[in-house]
């Protein structure tokens, strides 16, 4: 196993009174999309700043590329491109030369694929700064930093102000560059957005690591819902284990008047399951003739409301979700990490 | 053309002054403010009817005619009070006019509050005509308040409040200059842009106009004003000419709202290079950009005010010369008058390096919204180190300082010879400026300890530079204790650096105090987090 490109461990950091970071764990391995995920002032850009040297960690372990990033910053830097959340750009300066400016703070940048980005994202070169939209300063940063030669990606809230479009082409040259083998770190609060791209998660909340993962791992401690419309009454559902939430409503629409039919009423079920208890509920529902089936995996958004459920009473997580989540606790996965 | 929509008025007056009362009111207190010192000081300084009369034969002048213009009534209380109020005449109400209008007009529409107002049940041409009327209405007020002050420091009733309606006048043409240029330009700054040259160039022409006496004053709304002669041989039908041009530029100004779109403007901005310069890649070009137009505007400043302090040394020697206690102490003596002089020439050089530790304060503060806006953070995170960052910005900043300083120096220097026909002056000129260098690094120094060490504190260094201009201007004249005057850097090189040089040894303190805060500066910025909020 090679050093990971971003390793940090029990990170700490105070502004005054508040704790911005309190013991924050994030290790990024090479080659890998890392999703990133809190909400607004748990943390993140103060774990990016502290990782490009730009603020020094007031307690515990960093290495970004296996060095200390405040004392080697300039040196580092050559090896990375940053994409900050919201940046003013030089309002006097057009978009084009504003790309030309951050590439020269990046480094090298690939003259090709800077023509490429700005078609793909539809920006007008010639405009300037003061003229353009929110996600037209956006687009800026994220040409200069995409097309820049670099190893590891930092992108800190890079899509906010893009429409969906612009949105599906991010994604497309983020997959592009992983493919180039490129590292990229992706902090967001748009789950949809690292659903599609991460290879891994961590999902952060008050400076802290709440859990992270691959997202297959992360959701075997979700469930799954399905739901199904059966041609008769399925029977011993209540006594599958891991399956809870269960609704069976018979439908009246098709009970059409044709004499004592009554047992042949078809049935729409409604019902949440484990990972492992998928294949039993679907056998059970199989016996009762299935009509319609649909099996939805959890989003990142269950997984995201339920890593702060689990974590809303702050150290005491005795009390267990009313869903009945199987074990309690915060869904700490790191065993489960390859 | 469509007919007006001024559905809303009302509403739209009561929220222009709701959003906007606080700065309308400085605006009028502030003007109202300073006509009621400059008129006290006046009536106490010249308490008889002779010392009126003398005014008029010490300010005369071709550069009071160029700084002025044609004041009528010189030898009056009235006339002599205008005279004084020229200045802040000239600039402070062009300047309020134009702040009040844009703040209602582009200003709103720049931030989009204008589409939001116009949505709702508000007249396409309400908002621009609460905005005139808002801002002429504060005018008035001023105007009114102005001719009151007068009034009550003695002046004659009749000429008060015909300067009075002058102010209001004057500041009415510049409302409809500032109403069609936000039809004109897309952003605030731009509208800005065109009503200060025209309160520039309408300066200009009516000192070219009341110094070659010819036509060149009838083109400013300024030389309209003046001709109203308050205070002379009165005659008040140049102040219709001011009130037709406010009215004709703002029938055009609501002509041309409807030729656009709201929130667009009749001058698109256009497309400029799609890439940068290698000049402008480069840390030193950057920082040449960022702080290019704060450089040209101070030089500018520096050499207009250094022409003006220039021009009049003529005039301050034949003073000298003619003051009978003086001359009976040096007789006719030439040198002893220079030397007098070189003591006034001293004050003009030092108020030069005013300006130069100013920019070098304003320069720097600067830096700290390259921190606010992230555009500091993205150019760290490149290859750049924070030493690398700040010394580019720093040298450029000095860079800077040199050109205003040199600038303004060179100035004085000339217009002083060319004033007083006396070549030396220009090398002597310089020479104290050199002086003075250490006065002005020091604010270059504590602007840099500041950023680096306690950017919060920003506020700071305006502080201590305003303690140390006041006490080094007014300490001499209020017979202040020596150690509090020279604590100040501007004194501490010496009182005539021009006539006797810099003082040695403050200048060595300075200098050295200067580096210890680079240094000192230089150390906190590697060792604080960025952004530090």
């Amino acid at each position: 196993m090679t050093t990971p490109l971003i390793e940090t461990t029990g990170l700490l950091k105070t502004f005054g009174a508040t704790r911005a970071l309190d013991g924050l764990d994030l290790t990024v391995t090479r080659g890998e999309v890392h999703g990133f995920l809190g909400p607004n002032g748990s943390g993140k850009s103060t774990t990016i700043r502290i990782l490009l040297g730009l603020m020094r960690a007031d307690g515990g372990k960093i290495a970004l590329f296996g060095e200390d990033p405040w004392r080697d910053a300039v040196r580092l830097h050559e090896r990375l491109a940053y994409v900050p959340g919201d940046v003013t750009l030089w309002p006097a300066l057009t978009g084009g030369q504003c790309i030309d400016v951050l590439a020269r703070a990046h480094g090298s940048i690939d003259g090709a694929r800077r023509q490429d980005l700005i078609q793909r994202f539809d920006l007008d070169p010639t405009k300037r700064a003061r003229d353009y939209s929110k996600g037209n300063r956006q687009k800026v940063s994220l040409v200069a930093a995409l097309a820049a030669d670099v190893e590891l990606l930092i992108l800190d809230e890079p899509t906010s102000g893009l429409d969906p479009l612009m949105e599906e082409v991010f994604q497309q040259v983020v997959r592009e560059r992983r493919e180039a083998g490129v590292t990229v770190l992706l902090s967001s609060h748009i789950l949809g957005e690292v659903e599609a791209l991460a290879d891994r998660v961590s999902i952060i909340r008050s400076g802290r690591t709440v859990t992270s993962g691959t997202l297959t791992d992360l959701r075997r401690h979700t469930q799954s819902t399905v739901r199904a419309v059966a041609d008769r009454t399925p029977q011993g559902l209540d006594a599958l284990r891991g399956v809870t939430n269960i609704e069976v409503q018979p439908l009246e629409t098709v009970d059409a008047g044709d004499g004592a039919g009554g047992s042949a009423r078809r049935h729409e079920v409604h019902a949440s399951a484990e990972p492992d208890a998928v294949g039993p509920l679907v056998g059970r529902l199989h016996e009762a003739g299935i009509h319609t089936l649909t099996v939805t995996p959890p989003s990142l958004d269950d997984l995201f409301l339920k890593a702060y459920s689990d974590d809303d009473s702050g150290e005491d997580s005795s009390h267990s979700a009313g869903q009945g989540s199987a074990e309690g606790g915060p869904a700490r996965t790191e065993e489960a990490l390859s | 053309m469509t007919t007006l929509s001024l559905q809303g008025l009302a509403t739209m007056a009561r929220i222009n002054a709701r959003t906007g009362w606080k700065s309308l009111t400085i605006w009028v207190l502030a003007l109202i403010a300073m006509m009621v010192m400059t008129a006290t000081s006046i009536t106490s300084l010249y308490d008889t009817p002779a010392k009126l009369r003398g005014y008029a034969e010490s300010v005369g002048g071709e550069a009071m005619l160029m700084l002025n213009g044609k004041v009528a009534g010189l030898g009056s209380l009235g006339g002599v009070i205008a005279n004084e109020f020229g200045f802040i005449l000239s600039f402070g109400i062009p300047l309020m006019a134009i702040a009040l209008t844009a703040r209602g007009t582009r200003k709103d529409e720049e931030a989009g509050r204008l589409e939001l107002l116009l949505a709702a049940r508000i007249g396409r041409h309400a908002p621009i005509l609460a905005a005139v009327l808002v801002a002429t209405g504060a005018l008035l007020v001023t105007g009114v308040g102005c001719a009151v002050a007068m009034i009550a420091a003695g002046v004659e009733v009749g000429g008060a409040l015909l300067y009075g309606a002058g102010i209001a006048s004057l500041g009415f043409v510049f409302v409809g200059v500032t109403a069609v240029a936000a039809q004109v330009f897309e952003h605030t700054r731009a509208v800005w842009g065109l009503g200060l040259a025209l309160a520039v160039g309408s300066y200009l022409l009516r000192g070219l106009g009341a110094t070659g006496d010819n036509a060149l004053l009838w083109l400013s709304p300024l030389g309209w004003v003046d001709e109203v002669r308050p205070f002379g041989e009165t005659r008040p039908w140049p102040l219709l000419l001011a009130l037709a041009a406010g009215l004709a530029l703002l029938g055009l100004a609501f002509w041309l709202s409807t030729q656009r779109d709201v929130g667009s403007a009749l001058v698109q901005p256009r497309g400029s290079q799609p890439r940068a310069s290698a000049f402008l890649r480069s840390p030193v070009g950057l920082a040449w950009h960022e702080h290019r137009a704060a450089v040209i505007g101070w030089t500018i400043g520096a050499v207009a005010l250094m022409a003006t302090y220039g021009s009049l040394t003529n005039e301050i020697l034949d003073a000298i010369e003619d003051n009978p206690a003086l001359g009976q102490i040096m007789g006719a003596n030439q040198d002893a008058a220079d030397e007098l002089l070189a003591q006034v020439i001293s004050t003009f050089v030092m108020m030069l390096a005013m300006l130069v530790a100013a920019f070098a304060v304003m320069a720097v503060g600067s830096l700290r919204s390259e921190e606010d806006t992230g555009r500091l953070e993205a150019q760290l995170s490149g290859h750049r180190s924070r030493w690398a960052w700040l010394g580019v910005h720093v040298a450029v900043v000095a860079a800077g300082m040199a050109l205003v300083g040199g600038a303004g120096a060179l100035t004085l220097g000339w217009t002083t010879s060319a004033s007083t026909g006396d070549d030396q002056w220009v090398g002597e000129v310089l020479a104290g400026a050199l002086g003075y260098l250490p006065a002005a690094a020091v604010f270059l120094a504590l602007a840099v300890l500041l950023l680096g060490v306690a950017p919060r504190l920003r506020m700071l260094s305006w502080m201590v530079f305003g303690a140390a201009a006041i006490l080094a201007y007014l300490g001499p004249g209020f017979d202040l204790p020596t150690w509090l005057v020279d604590g100040s850097p501007f004194q501490a090189v010496g009182s005539n650096v021009v006539g006797d040089g810099m003082e040695g040894v403050g200048g060595a303190v300075l200098a050295v105090v200067a580096v210890a805060g680079l240094v000192a500066g230089f150390l906190g910025f590697r060792a604080r987090d960025i952004p530090r909020s």
